[in-house]
């Protein structure tokens, strides 16, 4: 496409063309695909200046607007692109952050180490070599369980209604804050998975310890769960958050203005000491 | 001294000068119940919860044991029966007392947000309004949690500890336990002005509408009813002592999750059933434990004499303790 057809379209665009060279400019670009991309361009241009909400229409000039598009050239505007190239890595980081962070929070699962090796039958399913208690292992067919996996719970645990907790400052040192905050959620480390068994003796011990009823009737509790491994014992899941709720800490000190005892309340409830 | 505040409070009869006539009538019919204590940190109060004479105060504002005070213009000397440590209520005997004097207050238990309340002051009863009874707070030595009712109230700085509070129905809602602090170190005021109190039940409301403020307004707690229900069940009891149940343990949250044990109370019910500092409490009858609070959360609803079921972490082992609730 010539310089003197852009310039054309460019006034076409804008309304300054007599009608019959307007007609005939429309006829020319109909036929120029590039033109005719050109001239909705500079309509689009022309629509979108005209939009400009702090600047008045009557103040819009369209010579001006014109002159200040001949004198960068007539250059074609650049088509806006869809999106920025630089969405892509940015949303790369956040992906991966985020990534990151949930794995973090998630407490890991214990899982038995599967070893997978080539299958020799004709159906070409691999079989998986599966230790259980004991260093025993067990193919697909026959199965050798130890002792019932314990009974952790009787029922499902529900979570309790109660305040999460965040990280760090005793409670002389609590932050105070104003206003009435949430508190937040602290990560819990993920905890050690130690696989060594139990002896003998802390089985018995805690069986003893633990099993005591406490009115004096020496009954054992028939429904004792059988101790676990480390590993079991960390594998339970910590208690999911509970909904936030503010505690306030009544103060043994009192407020020397109203001399009722001083109450804060606090964002950051780590390291308080309740009892009950 | 003691002459000189009973003049003035003579005079002023415990009127507040901004209630409405409405108002001061329906107060007039709960201040039989309340006796103005005269104590070395200035007026308190106490309120009469048994017919024998026994009236319910707060520790904070009283520190001897024997107080000379007024109830219904009629000058008594009150002396110290019992305290309750967790809760800091005491209760006090009034001598020489005829029975059938003054009006006995009983505990609210139906309580909504924005509810018009009373609170007694040395310059007078205000106005005061419920804000909420879900707070939850710890409560000083004996670090017991507790539901807390929010209240707001118009009042200067002036003494307020141990203030009762009252529905217009003349229940008793606590005596205010603690005032919420500021930034500053000092009670945190709200500016904003409460309406007058229109739920007078018994007498027709004013037609006319009257806004006070802009005044400060304090924020206090009280005890929540059901831990103040039982502060006053117990001292009505023969025994005069309130039973809080309890297993007698402290803790604090574990990193791993739960309440740790920081320490357990000699021949209390933890420590005859074998639990030890150290054990991490993750379940209490099935019901998870995330942190400590949720083990206090846990213990607000049991009742002495129930048997629970405590599942610990101790060395890396699960171990069930069945702890029968006891008397602390």
């Amino acid at each position: 496409m010539n310089r003197k057809l852009d310039e054309k379209l460019i006034e076409l665009a804008f309304g300054d063309l007599p009608e019959e060279e307007a007609t005939r400019v429309v006829g020319e670009a109909s036929q120029d695909p590039e033109a005719a991309r050109a001239l909705q361009d500079y309509r689009d241009m022309r629509d979108g200046l005209r939009k400009l909400s702090d600047i008045p229409p009557h103040q819009l000039s369209n010579e001006r607007l014109r002159a200040a598009i001949l004198n960068r050239g007539a250059a074609k505007p650049a088509r806006p692109a869809g999106i920025s190239w630089l969405w892509m890595p940015a949303a790369a980081a956040v992906l991966t952050l985020g990534t990151l962070m949930i794995r973090q929070m998630q407490t890991p699962t214990v899982e038995p180490s599967v070893a997978i090796k080539e299958s020799t039958n004709p159906l070409q399913i691999p079989d998986l070599d599966v230790p259980v208690a004991g260093g025993t292992t067990f193919d697909g067919a026959t199965m050798a369980t130890k002792a019932p996996a314990p009974d952790i719970t009787e029922s499902a645990p529900r979570v309790a209604d109660a305040p999460t907790t965040s990280s760090a400052n005793r409670i002389a040192s609590a932050a105070r804050r104003s206003p009435r905050r949430s508190i937040e959620t602290r990560p819990k480390a993920a905890p050690k998975v130690d696989d060594t068994p139990i002896s003998a003796d802390m089985v018995a011990l805690a069986s003893n310890v633990g099993n005591r009823i406490a009115d004096g009737s020496g009954a054992r509790n028939e429904a004792a769960p059988a101790p676990m491994t480390m590993a079991g014992a960390t594998a339970m899941r910590a208690p999911a958050p509970t909904p936030k709720t503010p505690i306030i800490i009544i103060e043994a000190e009192t407020d020397a203005l109203t001399g009722a005892q001083r109450a804060t309340e606090v964002d950051n409830a780590s390291n308080v000491l309740v009892g009950g | 001294m003691f002459s000189s505040v009973v003049s003035v409070l003579a005079i002023v009869g415990i009127v507040g000068a901004d209630l409405t006539a409405a108002e001061r009538e329906v107060w007039s019919r709960i201040e039989p119940a309340v006796a103005v204590l005269n104590t070395d940190r200035g007026p308190s109060f106490g309120v009469l919860i048994d017919a024998g004479g026994y009236f319910l105060a707060q520790k904070s504002a009283l520190r001897q044991g024997r107080v000379a005070g007024r109830i219904q213009q009629r000058e008594v000397n009150f002396v110290l029966v019992a305290t309750d440590e967790p809760t800091q209520f005491m209760l006090l005997r009034a001598e020489e007392w005829t029975p059938g004097t003054g009006r006995i207050a009983n505990v609210a238990v139906d309580l909504n947000k924005g509810t018009s309340l009373f609170v007694a002051l040395p310059s007078g009863p205000a106005r005061a309004e419920f804000v909420s009874s879900d707070r939850v707070g710890v409560l000083p030595n004996s670090r017991r949690m507790a539901t807390l009712n929010e209240i707001r109230f118009e009042a200067a700085a002036e003494s307020l500890a141990g203030a009762p509070v009252f529905n217009s129905r003349g229940e008793l809602v606590g005596l205010v336990n603690a005032t919420l602090t500021g930034d500053d170190e000092g009670p945190r005021v709200t500016r904003n002005a409460l309406p007058e109190i229109r739920d007078l039940k018994t007498l027709p409301a004013p037609g006319l509408k009257r806004q006070f403020g802009p005044a400060d307004l304090t924020t206090a707690y009280t005890l929540g009813p059901k831990v103040l229900g039982r502060v006053v069940e117990g001292f009505r009891s023969p025994e005069r002592k309130v039973a809080h149940p309890g297993i007698g343990v402290f803790c604090r949250d574990a990193t791993i999750g739960g309440a740790v044990i920081d320490s357990v109370t000699d021949n209390g019910p933890a420590a005859r059933a074998g639990l030890r500092p150290g054990d991490i409490i993750r379940e209490i009858n099935g019901v998870a434990v995330p942190n400590q609070f949720g083990f206090a959360r846990a213990m607000m609803d049991k009742e002495i004499g129930q048997r629970i079921s405590v599942l610990v972490i101790r060395e890396g082992m699960q171990v069930r303790v069945n702890v029968v609730v006891g008397r602390m």
